[in-house]
């Protein structure tokens, strides 16, 4: 309700009164009596009610008197400085007439509860404004009605009768149905005829109801005076019988059924013989495709060309509609995806390359970054920068992988979408030629290869025997499904030719199929005494045997492929270090194609190995030298590490294998002491190693540099040849012009098999030679001679600066460069130049100038460090902070959470307070009521009691009346007498 | 020296460390293990006299009856024993092992223990394991026996050479220089030049003592607030110009790494490069450390003690134990050959 504003103050009451009673409209000037407020006031409600507009004067009047009543409106202090029209909140109230609607809501709410306290029950109206009484009839109405359809639109309930939706029983609505359309009515007698002629006839008959049966079911309730006996039985038939007609009548029902549908296929059958005459007409027609027929004897001449027509159209529409069928029942071709233009497969290799860049950077940074989902390719983005972008482009559209043997995409399978699958047609395309070898020998030969295969059982022991024959007779169905692939796959382009020349001896003496091996044993029997061409085949029909899509259980199989081949690759090399490295590749290629699907096993593999190295080594670094005898590291441990290294993601920040790798690798660089060539060469090829890992995360190998600086040292001391030349030591040569490596317990004496000089050989004859690695893993092709020592001499030089300026190449960018590598610069220049080939001298040479150079410009670019250089920090103030346009209600607090938590503690304070005030006043509420009750029992108690001693009293008071007047009679008669 | 010297020596040596638990304190010493003749008549209440120091027999020598009894005649004869036994001939071997023990065996036990001042000094400007060895016991003296010692931080500087990272001693070595080091009062100077001397010789460090000097460069740093101009430099200066000598590239750092004196070396003019490159250390725990360095300096010093028993294995387990959920990262394209036409392999090996 708005309320009028109240007249200026500084006027008298009276005055007040007046203007806002003009100005409301109640007082328009006419007469002075109505202008009276008094009159008004009092004249009250019960003159003005009459008419509507009184209603209205009477409110506006009320309003106005309680506008006018100071003691109803409290003023609160709110604030000391009060500005000019500000509307503050609370700064005046009505206690009373708050109070009374506090104490209206508890009479509507609490005191219901109070009275209702120890009731259980009752009746609630919960009709749609009943209680109301803002609302006319019609709202109500019109409001129940509205909350229904709204009822229904929501779905209502499935199971409401009243619903709009219609209800049906065998596709009829239920409207339509009539309950006695098909019931039978005639009496019980007729039952049995009813049974036994029950036709279509029958039916007919009984379609519409008599005029007796509306009369006795229907109305008989109007007319039971016209009971017929008929009419009373059936009233009286028990349940027993209304069971047994309706028995009865099911069984009719279902005959009758059952001769419409045989009436239905007799016509059916009559169609058809007429359809053969028609179909001959159809072939004819033109512009119709007919179905192929086994029918041929064509009755073209039976009928006029109209006829023909005429009789074809209907049935060229049926031909039709059996073609739409036919057609929309057939299966459809599965989805495909479209076959990429050359673009696209581009763009898509392009993309992978890029996205397998993205994740190694992010690894090789340190950052979790396995998820290999698009969602975190694009906000990595950025972290190429880190990196340079250079070396992110060159990486991402760097060189491919060389082409492989079995690279399906280029070598074989243009078509191939998936490798693997590629790779079966591969494998498919070996054994169908050796099918075609088969088959242009005679069959005898087949029957050879059967018998190689049993021969070859024959060597293993029987149980051996049972389970080839299964993995066998396996592989056959294998092969069955495989041939079904494969000749589907030869129609595409697909159909290359493998590649690689395969020894048609070879294939002609091997089995086509091996059983799966399960351990190492068996792999090995699988290839032993066999070529390595034969070996290179044998692996490649496992692969194929056992491909992962042919069967499920393929997978151990494979796993135990890749095991075997795992450990192959370490026996094979220790068994014969000198044999070819080459044909080691024919196990690695496996091995680097089955490693996607295994890294897990990989892994443990790995670890295994390097736990065995590293106990090696800690066993030898604590024993005294010279207790083993044997080389160490083995060459087999060397190229299984190189494997690991491109097996696995090198430039990790922190990977499983990689990172424990390196250290004991270094380890091994930085404590095992070299004594033979043997192991000079294995320490340089781990350095060798060590960079190569570090090509693309550029990390910092001290190990590595102190190796080759004291390999350095060590073919060339250049202290000690000084010493032999002047006698002495320039006071140039202090520790730090050589570099700060450390020296070996026992000084550089201990490698004087390595100095260079140290041969009688013309030095400056011996060209520089690659050395050849596996030499020096075998006894009898180390180097013995003076010549051979000073050949590998220079070799052993050679590749030392070599690696030096790999390293320098890795490590360009480090700003600790010239610490690193002006040391080495100066030992180059000390090298005998004079009693070195041109050839090593120009290898040397090379490296000086290139080290130079980066010495160089290090030298011209060297800035002080700058690592503190961070985002400035706001030299924190105490300054007292003014806060524009300050608000008491809001929090200038910085820190958000406790902002946010003082601002819950204010409402929960706040919260509490109210309910306590609300319970306090509600207790205050039920008390007053309580009082009332209690008044009010006691009131009713003295009524009641009151009311006894009332009538109690009157009676006394007859009584005595009575008493007194027989008294007074008595007395009157003995006064008579 | 002859054989038979050495045999005495040797032997002497294996008896000398095993008098253990001398009584330091007066009128501890109850117990004798043989009777003497003297002091019995004299002290008929003390019949269970036992001779305690059975290697004092020969020198002690027939001695009033108190002295036997006090403390400080034990530990005087106890010294005298071994300010003999040193000045024997010893051989290195012999010379570490006493170092090794001196701190913890003879110094507690010794009358005045600056009696060894002497040799302790000679041994620790021996240089190489022998000072690192020396430190120990000469460390005991000046911090309870008030030894004065010149020049002892121009000889600490001298021991951090290019070896002192890689030997066996290294963790117990650390942990005194970082006692020594750790005070406030020394200039910064001085602090610079370890920090640079320690940071030049981390390039040639294996990882186990990168993990301990990166921290202590960093405690250092923390500590010395003067010193950040070695990882933090805003006034540039004119660049050196390279110098006619040896190595002409070294002149690029205003450090000199081969003057012995710290105040010499112009530490404090140079910068920590080492640290930014070992930022790029393979190992990841090194790189991380060395990374802190590019943080706000707002850590607390670091506690050397959980730095200084690493070694290659620890770190080769810690890693290998690792708990991993992940799959080992495959390298995004795998050769397939293990050696490829046209890699570096092909350039530096013959690989047939």
């Amino acid at each position: 309700m708005v309320q009028p504003e109240a007249p200026k103050s500084n006027q008298s009451a009276l005055k007040r009164l007046r203007a806002s009673l003009r100005e409301s409209g109640i007082t328009g000037g006419k007469s002075r009596v109505q202008k009276r407020p008094g009159n008004k006031k009092k004249g009250g409600p019960g003159a003005a009610a009459d008419t509507p507009n009184a209603k209205q004067r009477a409110a506006k009047l009320n309003a106005i008197g309680a506008m006018f009543n100071p003691f109803e409106i409290k003023h609160n202090k709110t604030s000391k400085a009060k500005v000019l029209g500000q509307n503050r909140k609370g700064e005046k109230g009505r206690p009373a007439m708050s109070k009374q609607i506090g104490q209206d809501n508890r009479k509507k709410t609490l005191l219901v509860e109070w009275q209702n306290r120890n009731k259980a029950g009752g009746l609630v109206d919960h009709r749609l404004g009943e209680h109301n009484p803002h609302m006319t009839a019609d709202e109500r109405m019109a409001e129940r009605y509205t909350q229904e359809r709204l009822k229904h639109l929501r779905g209502g309930d499935v199971f409401n009768l009243d619903q709009d939706d219609v209800l049906t029983h065998k596709g009829r609505p239920l409207t339509e149905i009539d309950d006695f359309d098909e019931i039978d009515l005639r009496g019980p007698e007729l039952e049995g005829d009813d049974g036994e002629d029950g036709g279509v006839g029958a039916l007919a008959d009984r379609k519409g109801i008599d005029k007796t049966t509306v009369r006795s079911a229907h109305f008989g309730n109007f007319h039971t005076d016209e009971q017929s006996p008929m009419e009373a039985h059936q009233q009286n038939k028990t349940k027993a019988e209304v069971m047994k007609e309706l028995i009865a009548k099911s069984k009719m029902h279902k005959m009758e059924r059952q001769q419409a549908r045989e009436e239905d296929d007799d016509l059916r059958h009559e169609l058809d013989d007429d359809f053969k005459d028609i179909r001959s007409l159809l072939l004819s027609g033109e512009g119709v495709v007919a179905p192929p027929t086994d029918d041929t004897d064509l009755d073209l001449t039976g009928a006029s060309a109209k006829d023909r027509m005429l009789k074809t159209l209907p049935d060229q529409d049926d031909d039709y509609n059996q073609y739409l069928q036919q057609l929309a029942l057939e299966r459809r071709a599965p989805a495909t995806d479209r076959q990429k233009t050359e673009e696209e497969l581009l763009m898509e290799a392009k993309e992978k390359l890029e996205r397998a860049e993205r994740h190694r950077v992010r690894r090789m940074a340190g950052q979790a970054s396995d998820t290999e989902g698009s969602d975190s390719d694009d906000d990595d983005g950025g972290d190429n920068d880190a990196f340079g972008g250079s070396k992110s482009n060159q990486r991402g559209a760097g060189p491919k992988r060389l082409p492989q043997g079995d690279d399906l995409d280029g070598d074989f399978a243009e078509g191939a979408s998936h490798p693997l699958e590629g790779m079966l047609s591969r494998g498919l395309q070996l054994r169908k030629e050796g099918k075609l070898n088969d088959a242009a020998s005679d069959s005898e030969d087949d029957e050879d290869d059967d018998e190689e295969e049993s021969g070859g059982d024959d060597q293993s022991d029987e149980d051996e025997a049972v389970f080839d024959q299964e993995g066998l007779s396996d592989s056959d169905e294998d092969d069955a499904d495989a041939d079904d692939a494969g000749t589907s796959k030869a129609t595409g382009p697909a159909a290359g030719t493998p590649k690689g020349p395969i020894p048609r001896p070879a294939v002609e003496e091997m089995p086509y199929t091996f059983p799966a091996p399960e351990t190492y044993e068996q792999f090995a029997d699988l290839l032993e005494g066999r070529t390595i061409d034969q070996q290179t085949i044998i692996l490649e029909r496992l692969r194929v045997l056992y491909h992962v899509q042919l069967a499920p259980e393929n997978k151990q199989h494979l796993r135990n492929l890749f095991r075997a081949l795992y450990v192959h690759v370490h026996i094979r090399v220790s068994d014969d270090s000198q044999a070819p490295l080459q044909h080691l590749d024919v196990f690695v290629r496996h091995l680097t194609e089955l490693a996607p699907m295994f890294p897990e096993l990989l892994g443990e593999l790995a670890t295994e190995q390097l736990r065995n190295f590293h106990g090696e080594l800690t066993s030898r670094l604590q024993s005294p030298a010279g207790q083993f005898a044997d080389v160490f590291p083995e060459a087999t441990d060397l190229l299984q590490f190189k494997l690991l290294t491109q097996l696995l993601s090198v430039s990790d920040f922190q990977h499983p294998i990689i990172t424990p790798l390196q250290l004991v690798l270094s380890q091994y660089l930085q404590q095992y002491t070299p004594r033979s060539f043997t192991d000079i060469v294995a320490g340089l090829f781990v350095c060798h190693l060590m960079l190569d890992m570090q090509r693309l995360s550029r990390r910092f190998c001290p190990e590595v540099h102190n190796y080759l600086q004291l390999v350095l040292a060590a073919l060339h001391d250049p202290v000690m040849s000084e010493t032999k030349i002047k006698g002495r030591p320039s006071i140039t040569r202090t520790w730090a012009d050589c570099g700060l490596f450390p020296l070996p317990n026992g000084g550089l004496e201990q490698f004087s098999f390595l100095n260079i000089l140290s041969n009688n050989t013309k030095l400056n004859q011996v060209q520089y030679a690659k050395p050849r690695l596996m030499q020096f893993f075998d006894e009898s092709t180390l180097p013995t001679t003076d010549a051979e020592r000073s050949a590998t001499l220079v070799g052993i030089l050679g590749t030392t600066v070599q690696l030096l300026v790999i390293s320098a190449r890795t490590y360009m960018a480090f700003p600790s460069f010239i610490e690193l590598f002006s040391p080495i610069v100066n030992h180059l220049r000390l090298l005998p130049a004079a009693s070195l080939s041109p050839s090593v001298m120009k290898v040397i040479q090379n490296a000086r100038t290139t080290l130079g150079n980066f010495l160089q410009q290090h030298f011209d670019r060297r800035q002080p460090l700058q690592l503190q250089k961070h985002k400035a920090v706001p030299i924190p103030s105490y300054l007292p902070k003014f806060q524009e346009n300050y608000n008491l209600d809001r929090s200038y607090d910085p820190d958000r959470a406790r902002a946010e938590h003082k601002r819950l503690q204010r409402v929960y304070k706040k919260e509490m307070r109210g309910a306590i005030r609300e319970l306090r006043k509600d207790t205050d509420f039920i008390q007053t009521e309580r009082l009332k009750e209690a008044k009010q029992a006691d009131t009713d108690y003295k009524r009641r009691i009151g009311g006894i001693v009332g009538s109690l009293q009157e009676q006394q008071k007859e009584l005595t009346k009575l008493d007194r007047i027989a008294e007074r009679e008595k007395k009157r008669k003995r006064t008579r007498h | 020296m002859s054989y038979n010297t050495q045999c005495l020596i040797n032997n002497v040596f294996r008896i000398l460390p095993n008098i253990k638990n001398l009584a330091v304190v007066d009128g501890t010493v109850t117990e004798f293990w043989a009777n003497d003749p003297a002091t019995l008549v004299k002290e008929p209440a003390n019949p269970r006299k036992r001779r305690k120091v059975a290697g004092a027999t020969d020198q002690e020598g027939p001695e009033p009856v108190d002295p036997v009894q006090r403390s400080s005649e034990h530990t005087k004869t106890f010294e005298n024993l071994w300010v003999a036994y040193l000045g024997l001939p010893l051989s290195l071997d012999l010379y570490k092992q006493i170092l090794l023990l001196m701190h913890k065996r003879i110094i507690p036990y010794m009358h005045y223990p600056p009696a060894l001042s002497d040799f302790l000094t000679r041994a620790y400007a021996q240089g190489g394991v022998v000072s690192v060895l020396a430190l120990n016991s000469l460390f005991t003296l000046m911090q309870e026996h008030n030894l004065t010692y010149a020049d002892f931080y121009l000889k600490l500087y001298a021991l951090f050479d290019r070896q002192l990272f890689h030997v066996k001693y290294r963790s117990r070595f650390l942990r005194m220089a970082s006692l020594f080091l750790a005070s406030t009062h020394l200039p910064s100077y001085i602090i610079a030049a370890f920090a640079k001397r320690m940071a030049r010789l981390a390039l040639d460090a294996p990882p186990a003592a990168l993990l301990v000097v990166l921290p202590w460069i960093y405690n250092l740093l923390k500590a010395h607030a003067s010193c950040m101009p070695l990882i933090h430099r805003t006034d540039a200066k004119a660049k050196p110009k390279s110098t006619p000598t040896v190595n002409k590239w070294m002149a690029s750092d205003p450090y000199d790494h081969t003057a012995a004196d710290p105040k010499e070396a112009k530490a404090l003019e140079s910068s920590l490069w080492e640290i930014q490159t070992l930022q790029s250390h393979y190992a990841p725990q090194v790189s991380t450390m060395a990374k802190v360095f590019s943080d706000r300096f707002t850590r607390n010093p670091f506690d050397l003690e959980d730095f200084l028993d690493h070694t290659y294995s620890t770190l080769f387990s810690a890693e290998l134990d690792r708990p991993s959920h992940k799959d080992p990262a495959l390298a995004a394209q795998i050769p397939p050959r293990l050696f490829i036409e046209g890699d570096t392999y092909h350039d530096l090996w013959d690989l047939s």
